[in-house]
């Protein structure tokens, strides 16, 4: 993915002043919707998981010329906004609305709604770990790569919200 | 049974990927809303009512650009436009080339960071923490200030480095005749961070004059400082 030179292959609009940057375009097609689902699914809002998303990747398309590892840069930075939008929103004592369940588009499933409301009560780093994990399907080393810490702490945060699913969800 | 948790977990979150549709957007039509700001505003009011830990985190005021707009406003910057917003003002960290086509004016130093409220300007500014050290450099830095009152307002850097978000927030305190630090805070390199805060600072200065020298705090430190802060009325 060449980031040297600049595109034009974009109509430049009324809000586009200048061109878009090269390369910028083909990262985004496929980034956007991962960015933005990953941002609901860790915030279980989809509002909110808009503008994580969208936060991010404005932020990346100011810095694209200089940021090395766009996909890593774009793991870490949406997951650690929507982390800490939600320790906000634990702060203010705000309940956040849940994203739909699984019964919105199938045929009700009240063992999969049950696993979504209790997935939805994990702390925020222990569900961003299992989205990581079972939705974006990250190694241990990537998933601990894109939340700054160790493996072993991946492995203990995914082990302990496995451990609170289990308890939790009706046998 | 952890087996047949996981697959389980992974259908249930597969489902719901698949449920939630994907906006039509691209960041150089700027974001459709703004709550993410709007809950950091509401945590802020918390804190500063005596919410849990005092975590005055770096916020947008009320009215004030939100979080995207000075991300916004960091990409026109980078494409060569010159942007101001209302409160919010996105940071600049590197000397402007005079008669480049840059509107911005000059900065006194390397580092310049200005809001309505407080003028920074700096040789260097870093923080030593998790054994590495980090700088507020480059034009996503977002800078904002709490505009306070007469006796009291603040200057917060937000930005992020290979993913790590940093911030650094100096509180200020003002009287009739003098404005001083009150408190200097930063994160720790950590994801999720966590402060490291130096209270009663000190930097006592005169009201209309800038501070000039070093400043900081263990981690935190600024060479070559050149410092005004304007409170409101």
């Amino acid at each position: 993915m060449s980031r040297d030179t600049t595109s034009t292959d974009r109509p430049a609009g009324p809000s586009r002043a200048a061109p878009v940057p090269a390369g910028f375009d083909e990262f985004f097609a496929t980034a956007w919707p991962f960015a933005y689902r990953l941002a609901v699914l860790v915030t279980h809002d989809r509002a909110v998981g808009e503008d994580v998303a969208q936060e991010v990747m404005t932020r990346l398309y100011a810095g694209w010329a200089t940021i090395e590892r766009p996909e890593a840069y774009l793991r870490t930075a949406t997951v650690n906004t929507a982390v800490n939008w939600q320790r906000r929103q634990a702060t203010s004592r705000h309940k956040a609305p849940l994203v739909s369940r699984p019964e919105a588009v199938d045929p009700p499933d009240p063992a999969a709604a049950d696993l979504a409301d209790a997935l939805a009560g994990l702390p925020e780093r222990q569900r961003a770990v299992l989205v990581l994990r079972y939705w974006a399907d990250l190694s241990e080393a990537e998933i601990a790569d894109t939340l700054g810490c160790r493996p072993g702490t991946v492995k203990s945060l995914a082990s302990r919200a496995l451990r609170r699913l289990s308890k939790e969800l009706p046998r | 049974m952890t087996v047949e948790l996981e697959d389980r977990i992974r259908e249930v979150l597969g489902r719901q990927a698949e449920t939630i549709e994907v906006p039509d957007w691209h960041p150089a039509q700027g974001p459709v809303s703004a709550r993410v700001a709007a809950a950091a505003v509401e945590t802020h009011a918390a804190s500063a009512n005596g919410g849990p830990g005092r975590q005055l985190r770096a916020l947008p005021a009320p009215g004030r650009a939100p979080l995207w707009l000075a991300s916004a406003a960091a990409a026109a910057l980078v494409i060569g436009g010159a942007v101001a917003v209302q409160q919010g003002v996105v940071g600049r960290s590197e000397p402007v080339v005079p008669g480049d086509g840059n509107d911005l004016p000059e900065p006194v130093r390397a580092i310049s960071f200005g809001t309505p409220q407080v003028q920074l300007d700096a040789e260097a500014v870093t923080v030593n923490v998790n054994g590495r050290a980090f700088r507020p450099i480059g034009d996503d830095v977002e800078v904002h200030s709490d505009p306070g009152n007469a006796g009291y307002t603040t200057l917060e850097l937000i930005w992020f480095e290979d993913g790590v978000e940093m911030r650094i927030n100096l509180y200020f305190a003002a009287d009739a005749t003098h404005w001083w630090i009150t408190e200097m805070r930063t994160y720790d390199g950590r994801t999720p961070g966590e402060w490291i805060t130096q209270e009663g600072v000190g930097y006592r200065t005169p009201r209309g004059q800038a501070y000039e020298g070093d400043l900081g705090f263990g981690p935190l430190q600024m060479t070559g400082v050149h410092l005004t802060v304007n409170p409101g009325p």
